[in-house]
């Protein structure tokens, strides 16, 4: 290692400064093995292990959830929104750049709905976590191709929506509550002999059907670990972006910008509850407040346990608020499935033992009941 | 994030190509984040740098989102569509010219106390909105071409007169697209929507937009925004734009048809 030319100056001018013992190391050097030291451990958090898998999992069930819902919300008016009858918002349909929607460019009524049922009963799949990796992207396919029917309709929850099942798409999400899971445990891992080419493919199809290892560990879990970093750092974004316009604002800086649109019609579904809320003047203020500096701290607040801890469930409680008092469900259960990657797994598996000492008897009796008919399915992973 | 148990992907760190391959991919999801970053965030000159157009063509239309929703400014304004028909022949002019009929009032009644509203209850705020806020841009002369009558001339004559009188330039063209586009929509809705409720034969509609802003804070106690009137923009008549059978058997499911006698006869403008 070298020292600074200007170490050894400065030594000479400043006699009163006790001699430095040799071999002292410089700044330069102490900065080169603080970038060695962190790069190495970026390296190991990137290969050695799978990070945030129950967060993932969180984040497939309540994102399925979200496609469930908005699916099942409007499946009275589908033709109407998103079938045949949606021809009335022919302009913006025929200048989407979303290429999913021309799959069901002129289905008629019947083939829709055929459609619209099979993406619901895939977002079903992806909640139980059957086959994620083959559902997953078929879920997003189908979802987006009915929803950018009707761009102009759209709202952010859309958007979170789509990039967020888009990333999930990269990760592990089926390690944890799942049937994949389950699947996995039922079976063993048959031995690929790459001598013969088609019972060789026979074992590698077999051990992706049952979920077995199939890509190499360093290379599946740097993926997953890349799109972990990815998502949380999309949410990071969100909430930042958020919070610096709001604070540009006038009414969001004289705490009574919340008060707004909770007064159109669209976002006051229960008027009485509403009301009540706005009448506090000084709960108005604290809530408009909490909004601003959560969001424009978030990140900050994600660098210490306990902070984030705080932001995780000041961020849980606006979004139950939004999805309540301004009828945005759908909005915030997927911004709350993404935000769910910022949970701990100790806090999973905390959350996990509370619910299975309390829930073992159901548990037990669910599959009790469910066993018996997952046996009679003819699926190939249930012969060993 | 601490790691609480190894798990069956416990593996040791691989060798250096392998190494590389996945930091190449980390680097691509670097960059990928930092667009998204430039994107989401207001405009600065960082996001200048590397143009607008190059980082909307990467976001467009896959990772489109857009954070600034109720901020800088919360939305306070309420918008209304209110719309009538004509059923008969134009040129005859003896057929019948519908009443008013308020289709967003209609649609607030069907969102009272729920929750997990479907988005079709918000289509004509969202159109009128729209409408609104092209027109609000709009100056005197292209508010007037808004209000005449477009039946015998198209949508096509109606978009030439906007263009000749627009004062803008190149800013004005973006608020003639919105209006023309979402009057379309609003015209194709309206037409399918007015032939459910008042039946077969609609061959003209015509639409007023209203608008009213949540009262300010103070007075919240004393001014109800419900009881704030709407005020109104009516645009002229619009040749009826009507779908497919499918189409409106979709609007006839949804539309409640008008109870009777709530048609009157009057005369073709």
């Amino acid at each position: 290692m070298t020292t600074t030319p200007t170490a050894p100056q400065q030594e000479l001018e400043t006699p009163t400064t006790p001699s430095l013992p040799p071999r002292e190391t410089s700044v330069v050097d102490a900065s080169l093995d603080l970038i060695n030291d962190w790069y190495s451990r970026a390296e190991r958090w990137l290969f050695l292990d799978k990070h945030s898998m129950r967060g993932a999992a969180f984040a497939r069930i309540l994102s399925g959830l979200s496609v469930l819902g908005i699916l099942i919300t409007n499946f009275r008016v589908r033709d109407l929104l998103f079938g045949p009858g949606s021809e009335w918002n022919k302009p913006l349909q025929d200048s989407a750049q979303y290429a999913p929607p021309r799959l069901i460019d002129g289905l008629g009524s019947g083939a829709f709905l055929i459609f619209y049922c099979a993406v619901i009963v895939l977002a079903a799949l992806w909640v139980l976590g059957w086959h994620v990796r083959i559902v997953g992207p078929l879920m997003l396919i189908g979802h987006v191709a009915i929803i950018e029917r009707i761009p102009v309709l759209g709202d952010q929850g859309d958007n979170i929506l789509r990039v967020g099942l888009f990333t999930l798409l990269f990760m592990h999400t089926s390690e944890f509550w799942s049937l994949d899971a389950r699947r996995r445990r039922r079976t063993e891992a048959v031995d690929v002999d790459r001598r013969d080419f088609l019972p060789a493919a026979g074992a590698v199809l077999r051990n992706a059907w049952n979920g077995h290892f199939l890509v190499p560990r360093w290379l599946s879990n740097g993926v997953h670990n890349i799109a972990v970093a990815t998502l949380a750092f999309q949410l990071v974004l969100i909430y930042i972006a958020a919070g610096m316009f709001k604070v540009q604002g006038t009414l969001w800086q004289h705490g009574t910008a919340l008060y707004y649109p909770l007064q159109l019609q669209e976002y006051k579904p229960l008027p009485f509850l509403t009301d009540l809320f706005t009448s506090f003047g000084v709960l108005v203020g604290i809530s408009t407040y909490v909004v601003v500096f959560t969001q424009l701290f978030f990140p900050l607040m994600m660098l210490n346990k306990i902070t984030r801890r705080i932001a995780i469930s000041l961020v849980l409680l606006f979004h139950v608020s939004i999805a309540i008092l301004m009828a945005l469900p759908w909005f915030s259960l997927s911004m709350i499935a993404f935000d769910a990657i910022w949970v701990s797994s100790s806090t999973y598996i905390a959350a996990e033992r509370w619910l299975g000492s309390r829930l073992s008897p159901e548990k037990d009796l669910f599959w009790d009941l469910a066993d018996p008919v997952i046996d009679r399915l003819p699926l190939p992973s249930h012969g060993r | 994030m601490q790691q609480i148990e190894h798990s069956r992907h416990t593996t040791s760190l691989p060798r250096p190509s392998r190494r590389a391959v996945v930091l190449g991919l980390a680097l691509l999801a670097i960059l990928h984040s930092f667009l998204i970053m430039l994107w989401v965030m207001p405009v600065n000159p960082i996001r200048d740098a590397v143009g607008n157009e190059r980082l909307s063509n990467y976001i467009n239309p896959y990772f489109e989102q857009s954070w600034s929703v109720f901020a800088p400014t919360p939305r306070r304004g309420g918008e209304n569509v209110v719309v009538r028909a004509y059923i008969g022949d134009v040129k005859k002019g003896d057929g019948t010219l519908t009443d008013w009929f308020d289709i967003t009032s209609n649609e607030d009644a069907r969102i009272k106390y729920l929750v997990n509203p479907s988005r079709i209850h918000s289509a004509t705020r969202r159109l009128g909105g729209n409408v609104n806020n092209a027109l609000a841009a709009f100056s005197a002369a292209e508010r007037k071409v808004v209000g005449a009558n477009y039946v015998e001339s198209s949508r096509k004559d109606m978009t030439a007169l906007l263009l000749k009188v627009n004062p803008r330039g190149s800013a004005g063209l973006a608020d003639i697209d919105a209006y023309v586009r979402n009057d379309e929509m609003l015209t194709r809705y309206l037409t399918m929507y007015a032939t459910a409720r008042w039946g077969d034969g609609v061959t003209m509609i015509q639409y007023r937009v209203g608008h009213r802003s949540v009262p300010n804070y103070s007075i919240r106690k004393d001014v109800k925004f419900t009881d704030v009137p709407f005020e109104y923009y009516t645009f002229g008549y619009r040749k009826a734009m009507p779908g497919s059978a499918d189409a409106q058997k979709a609007f006839d499911d949804y539309v409640d048809e008008a109870p009777p006698k709530a048609a009157t006869k009057g005369k073709a403008p």
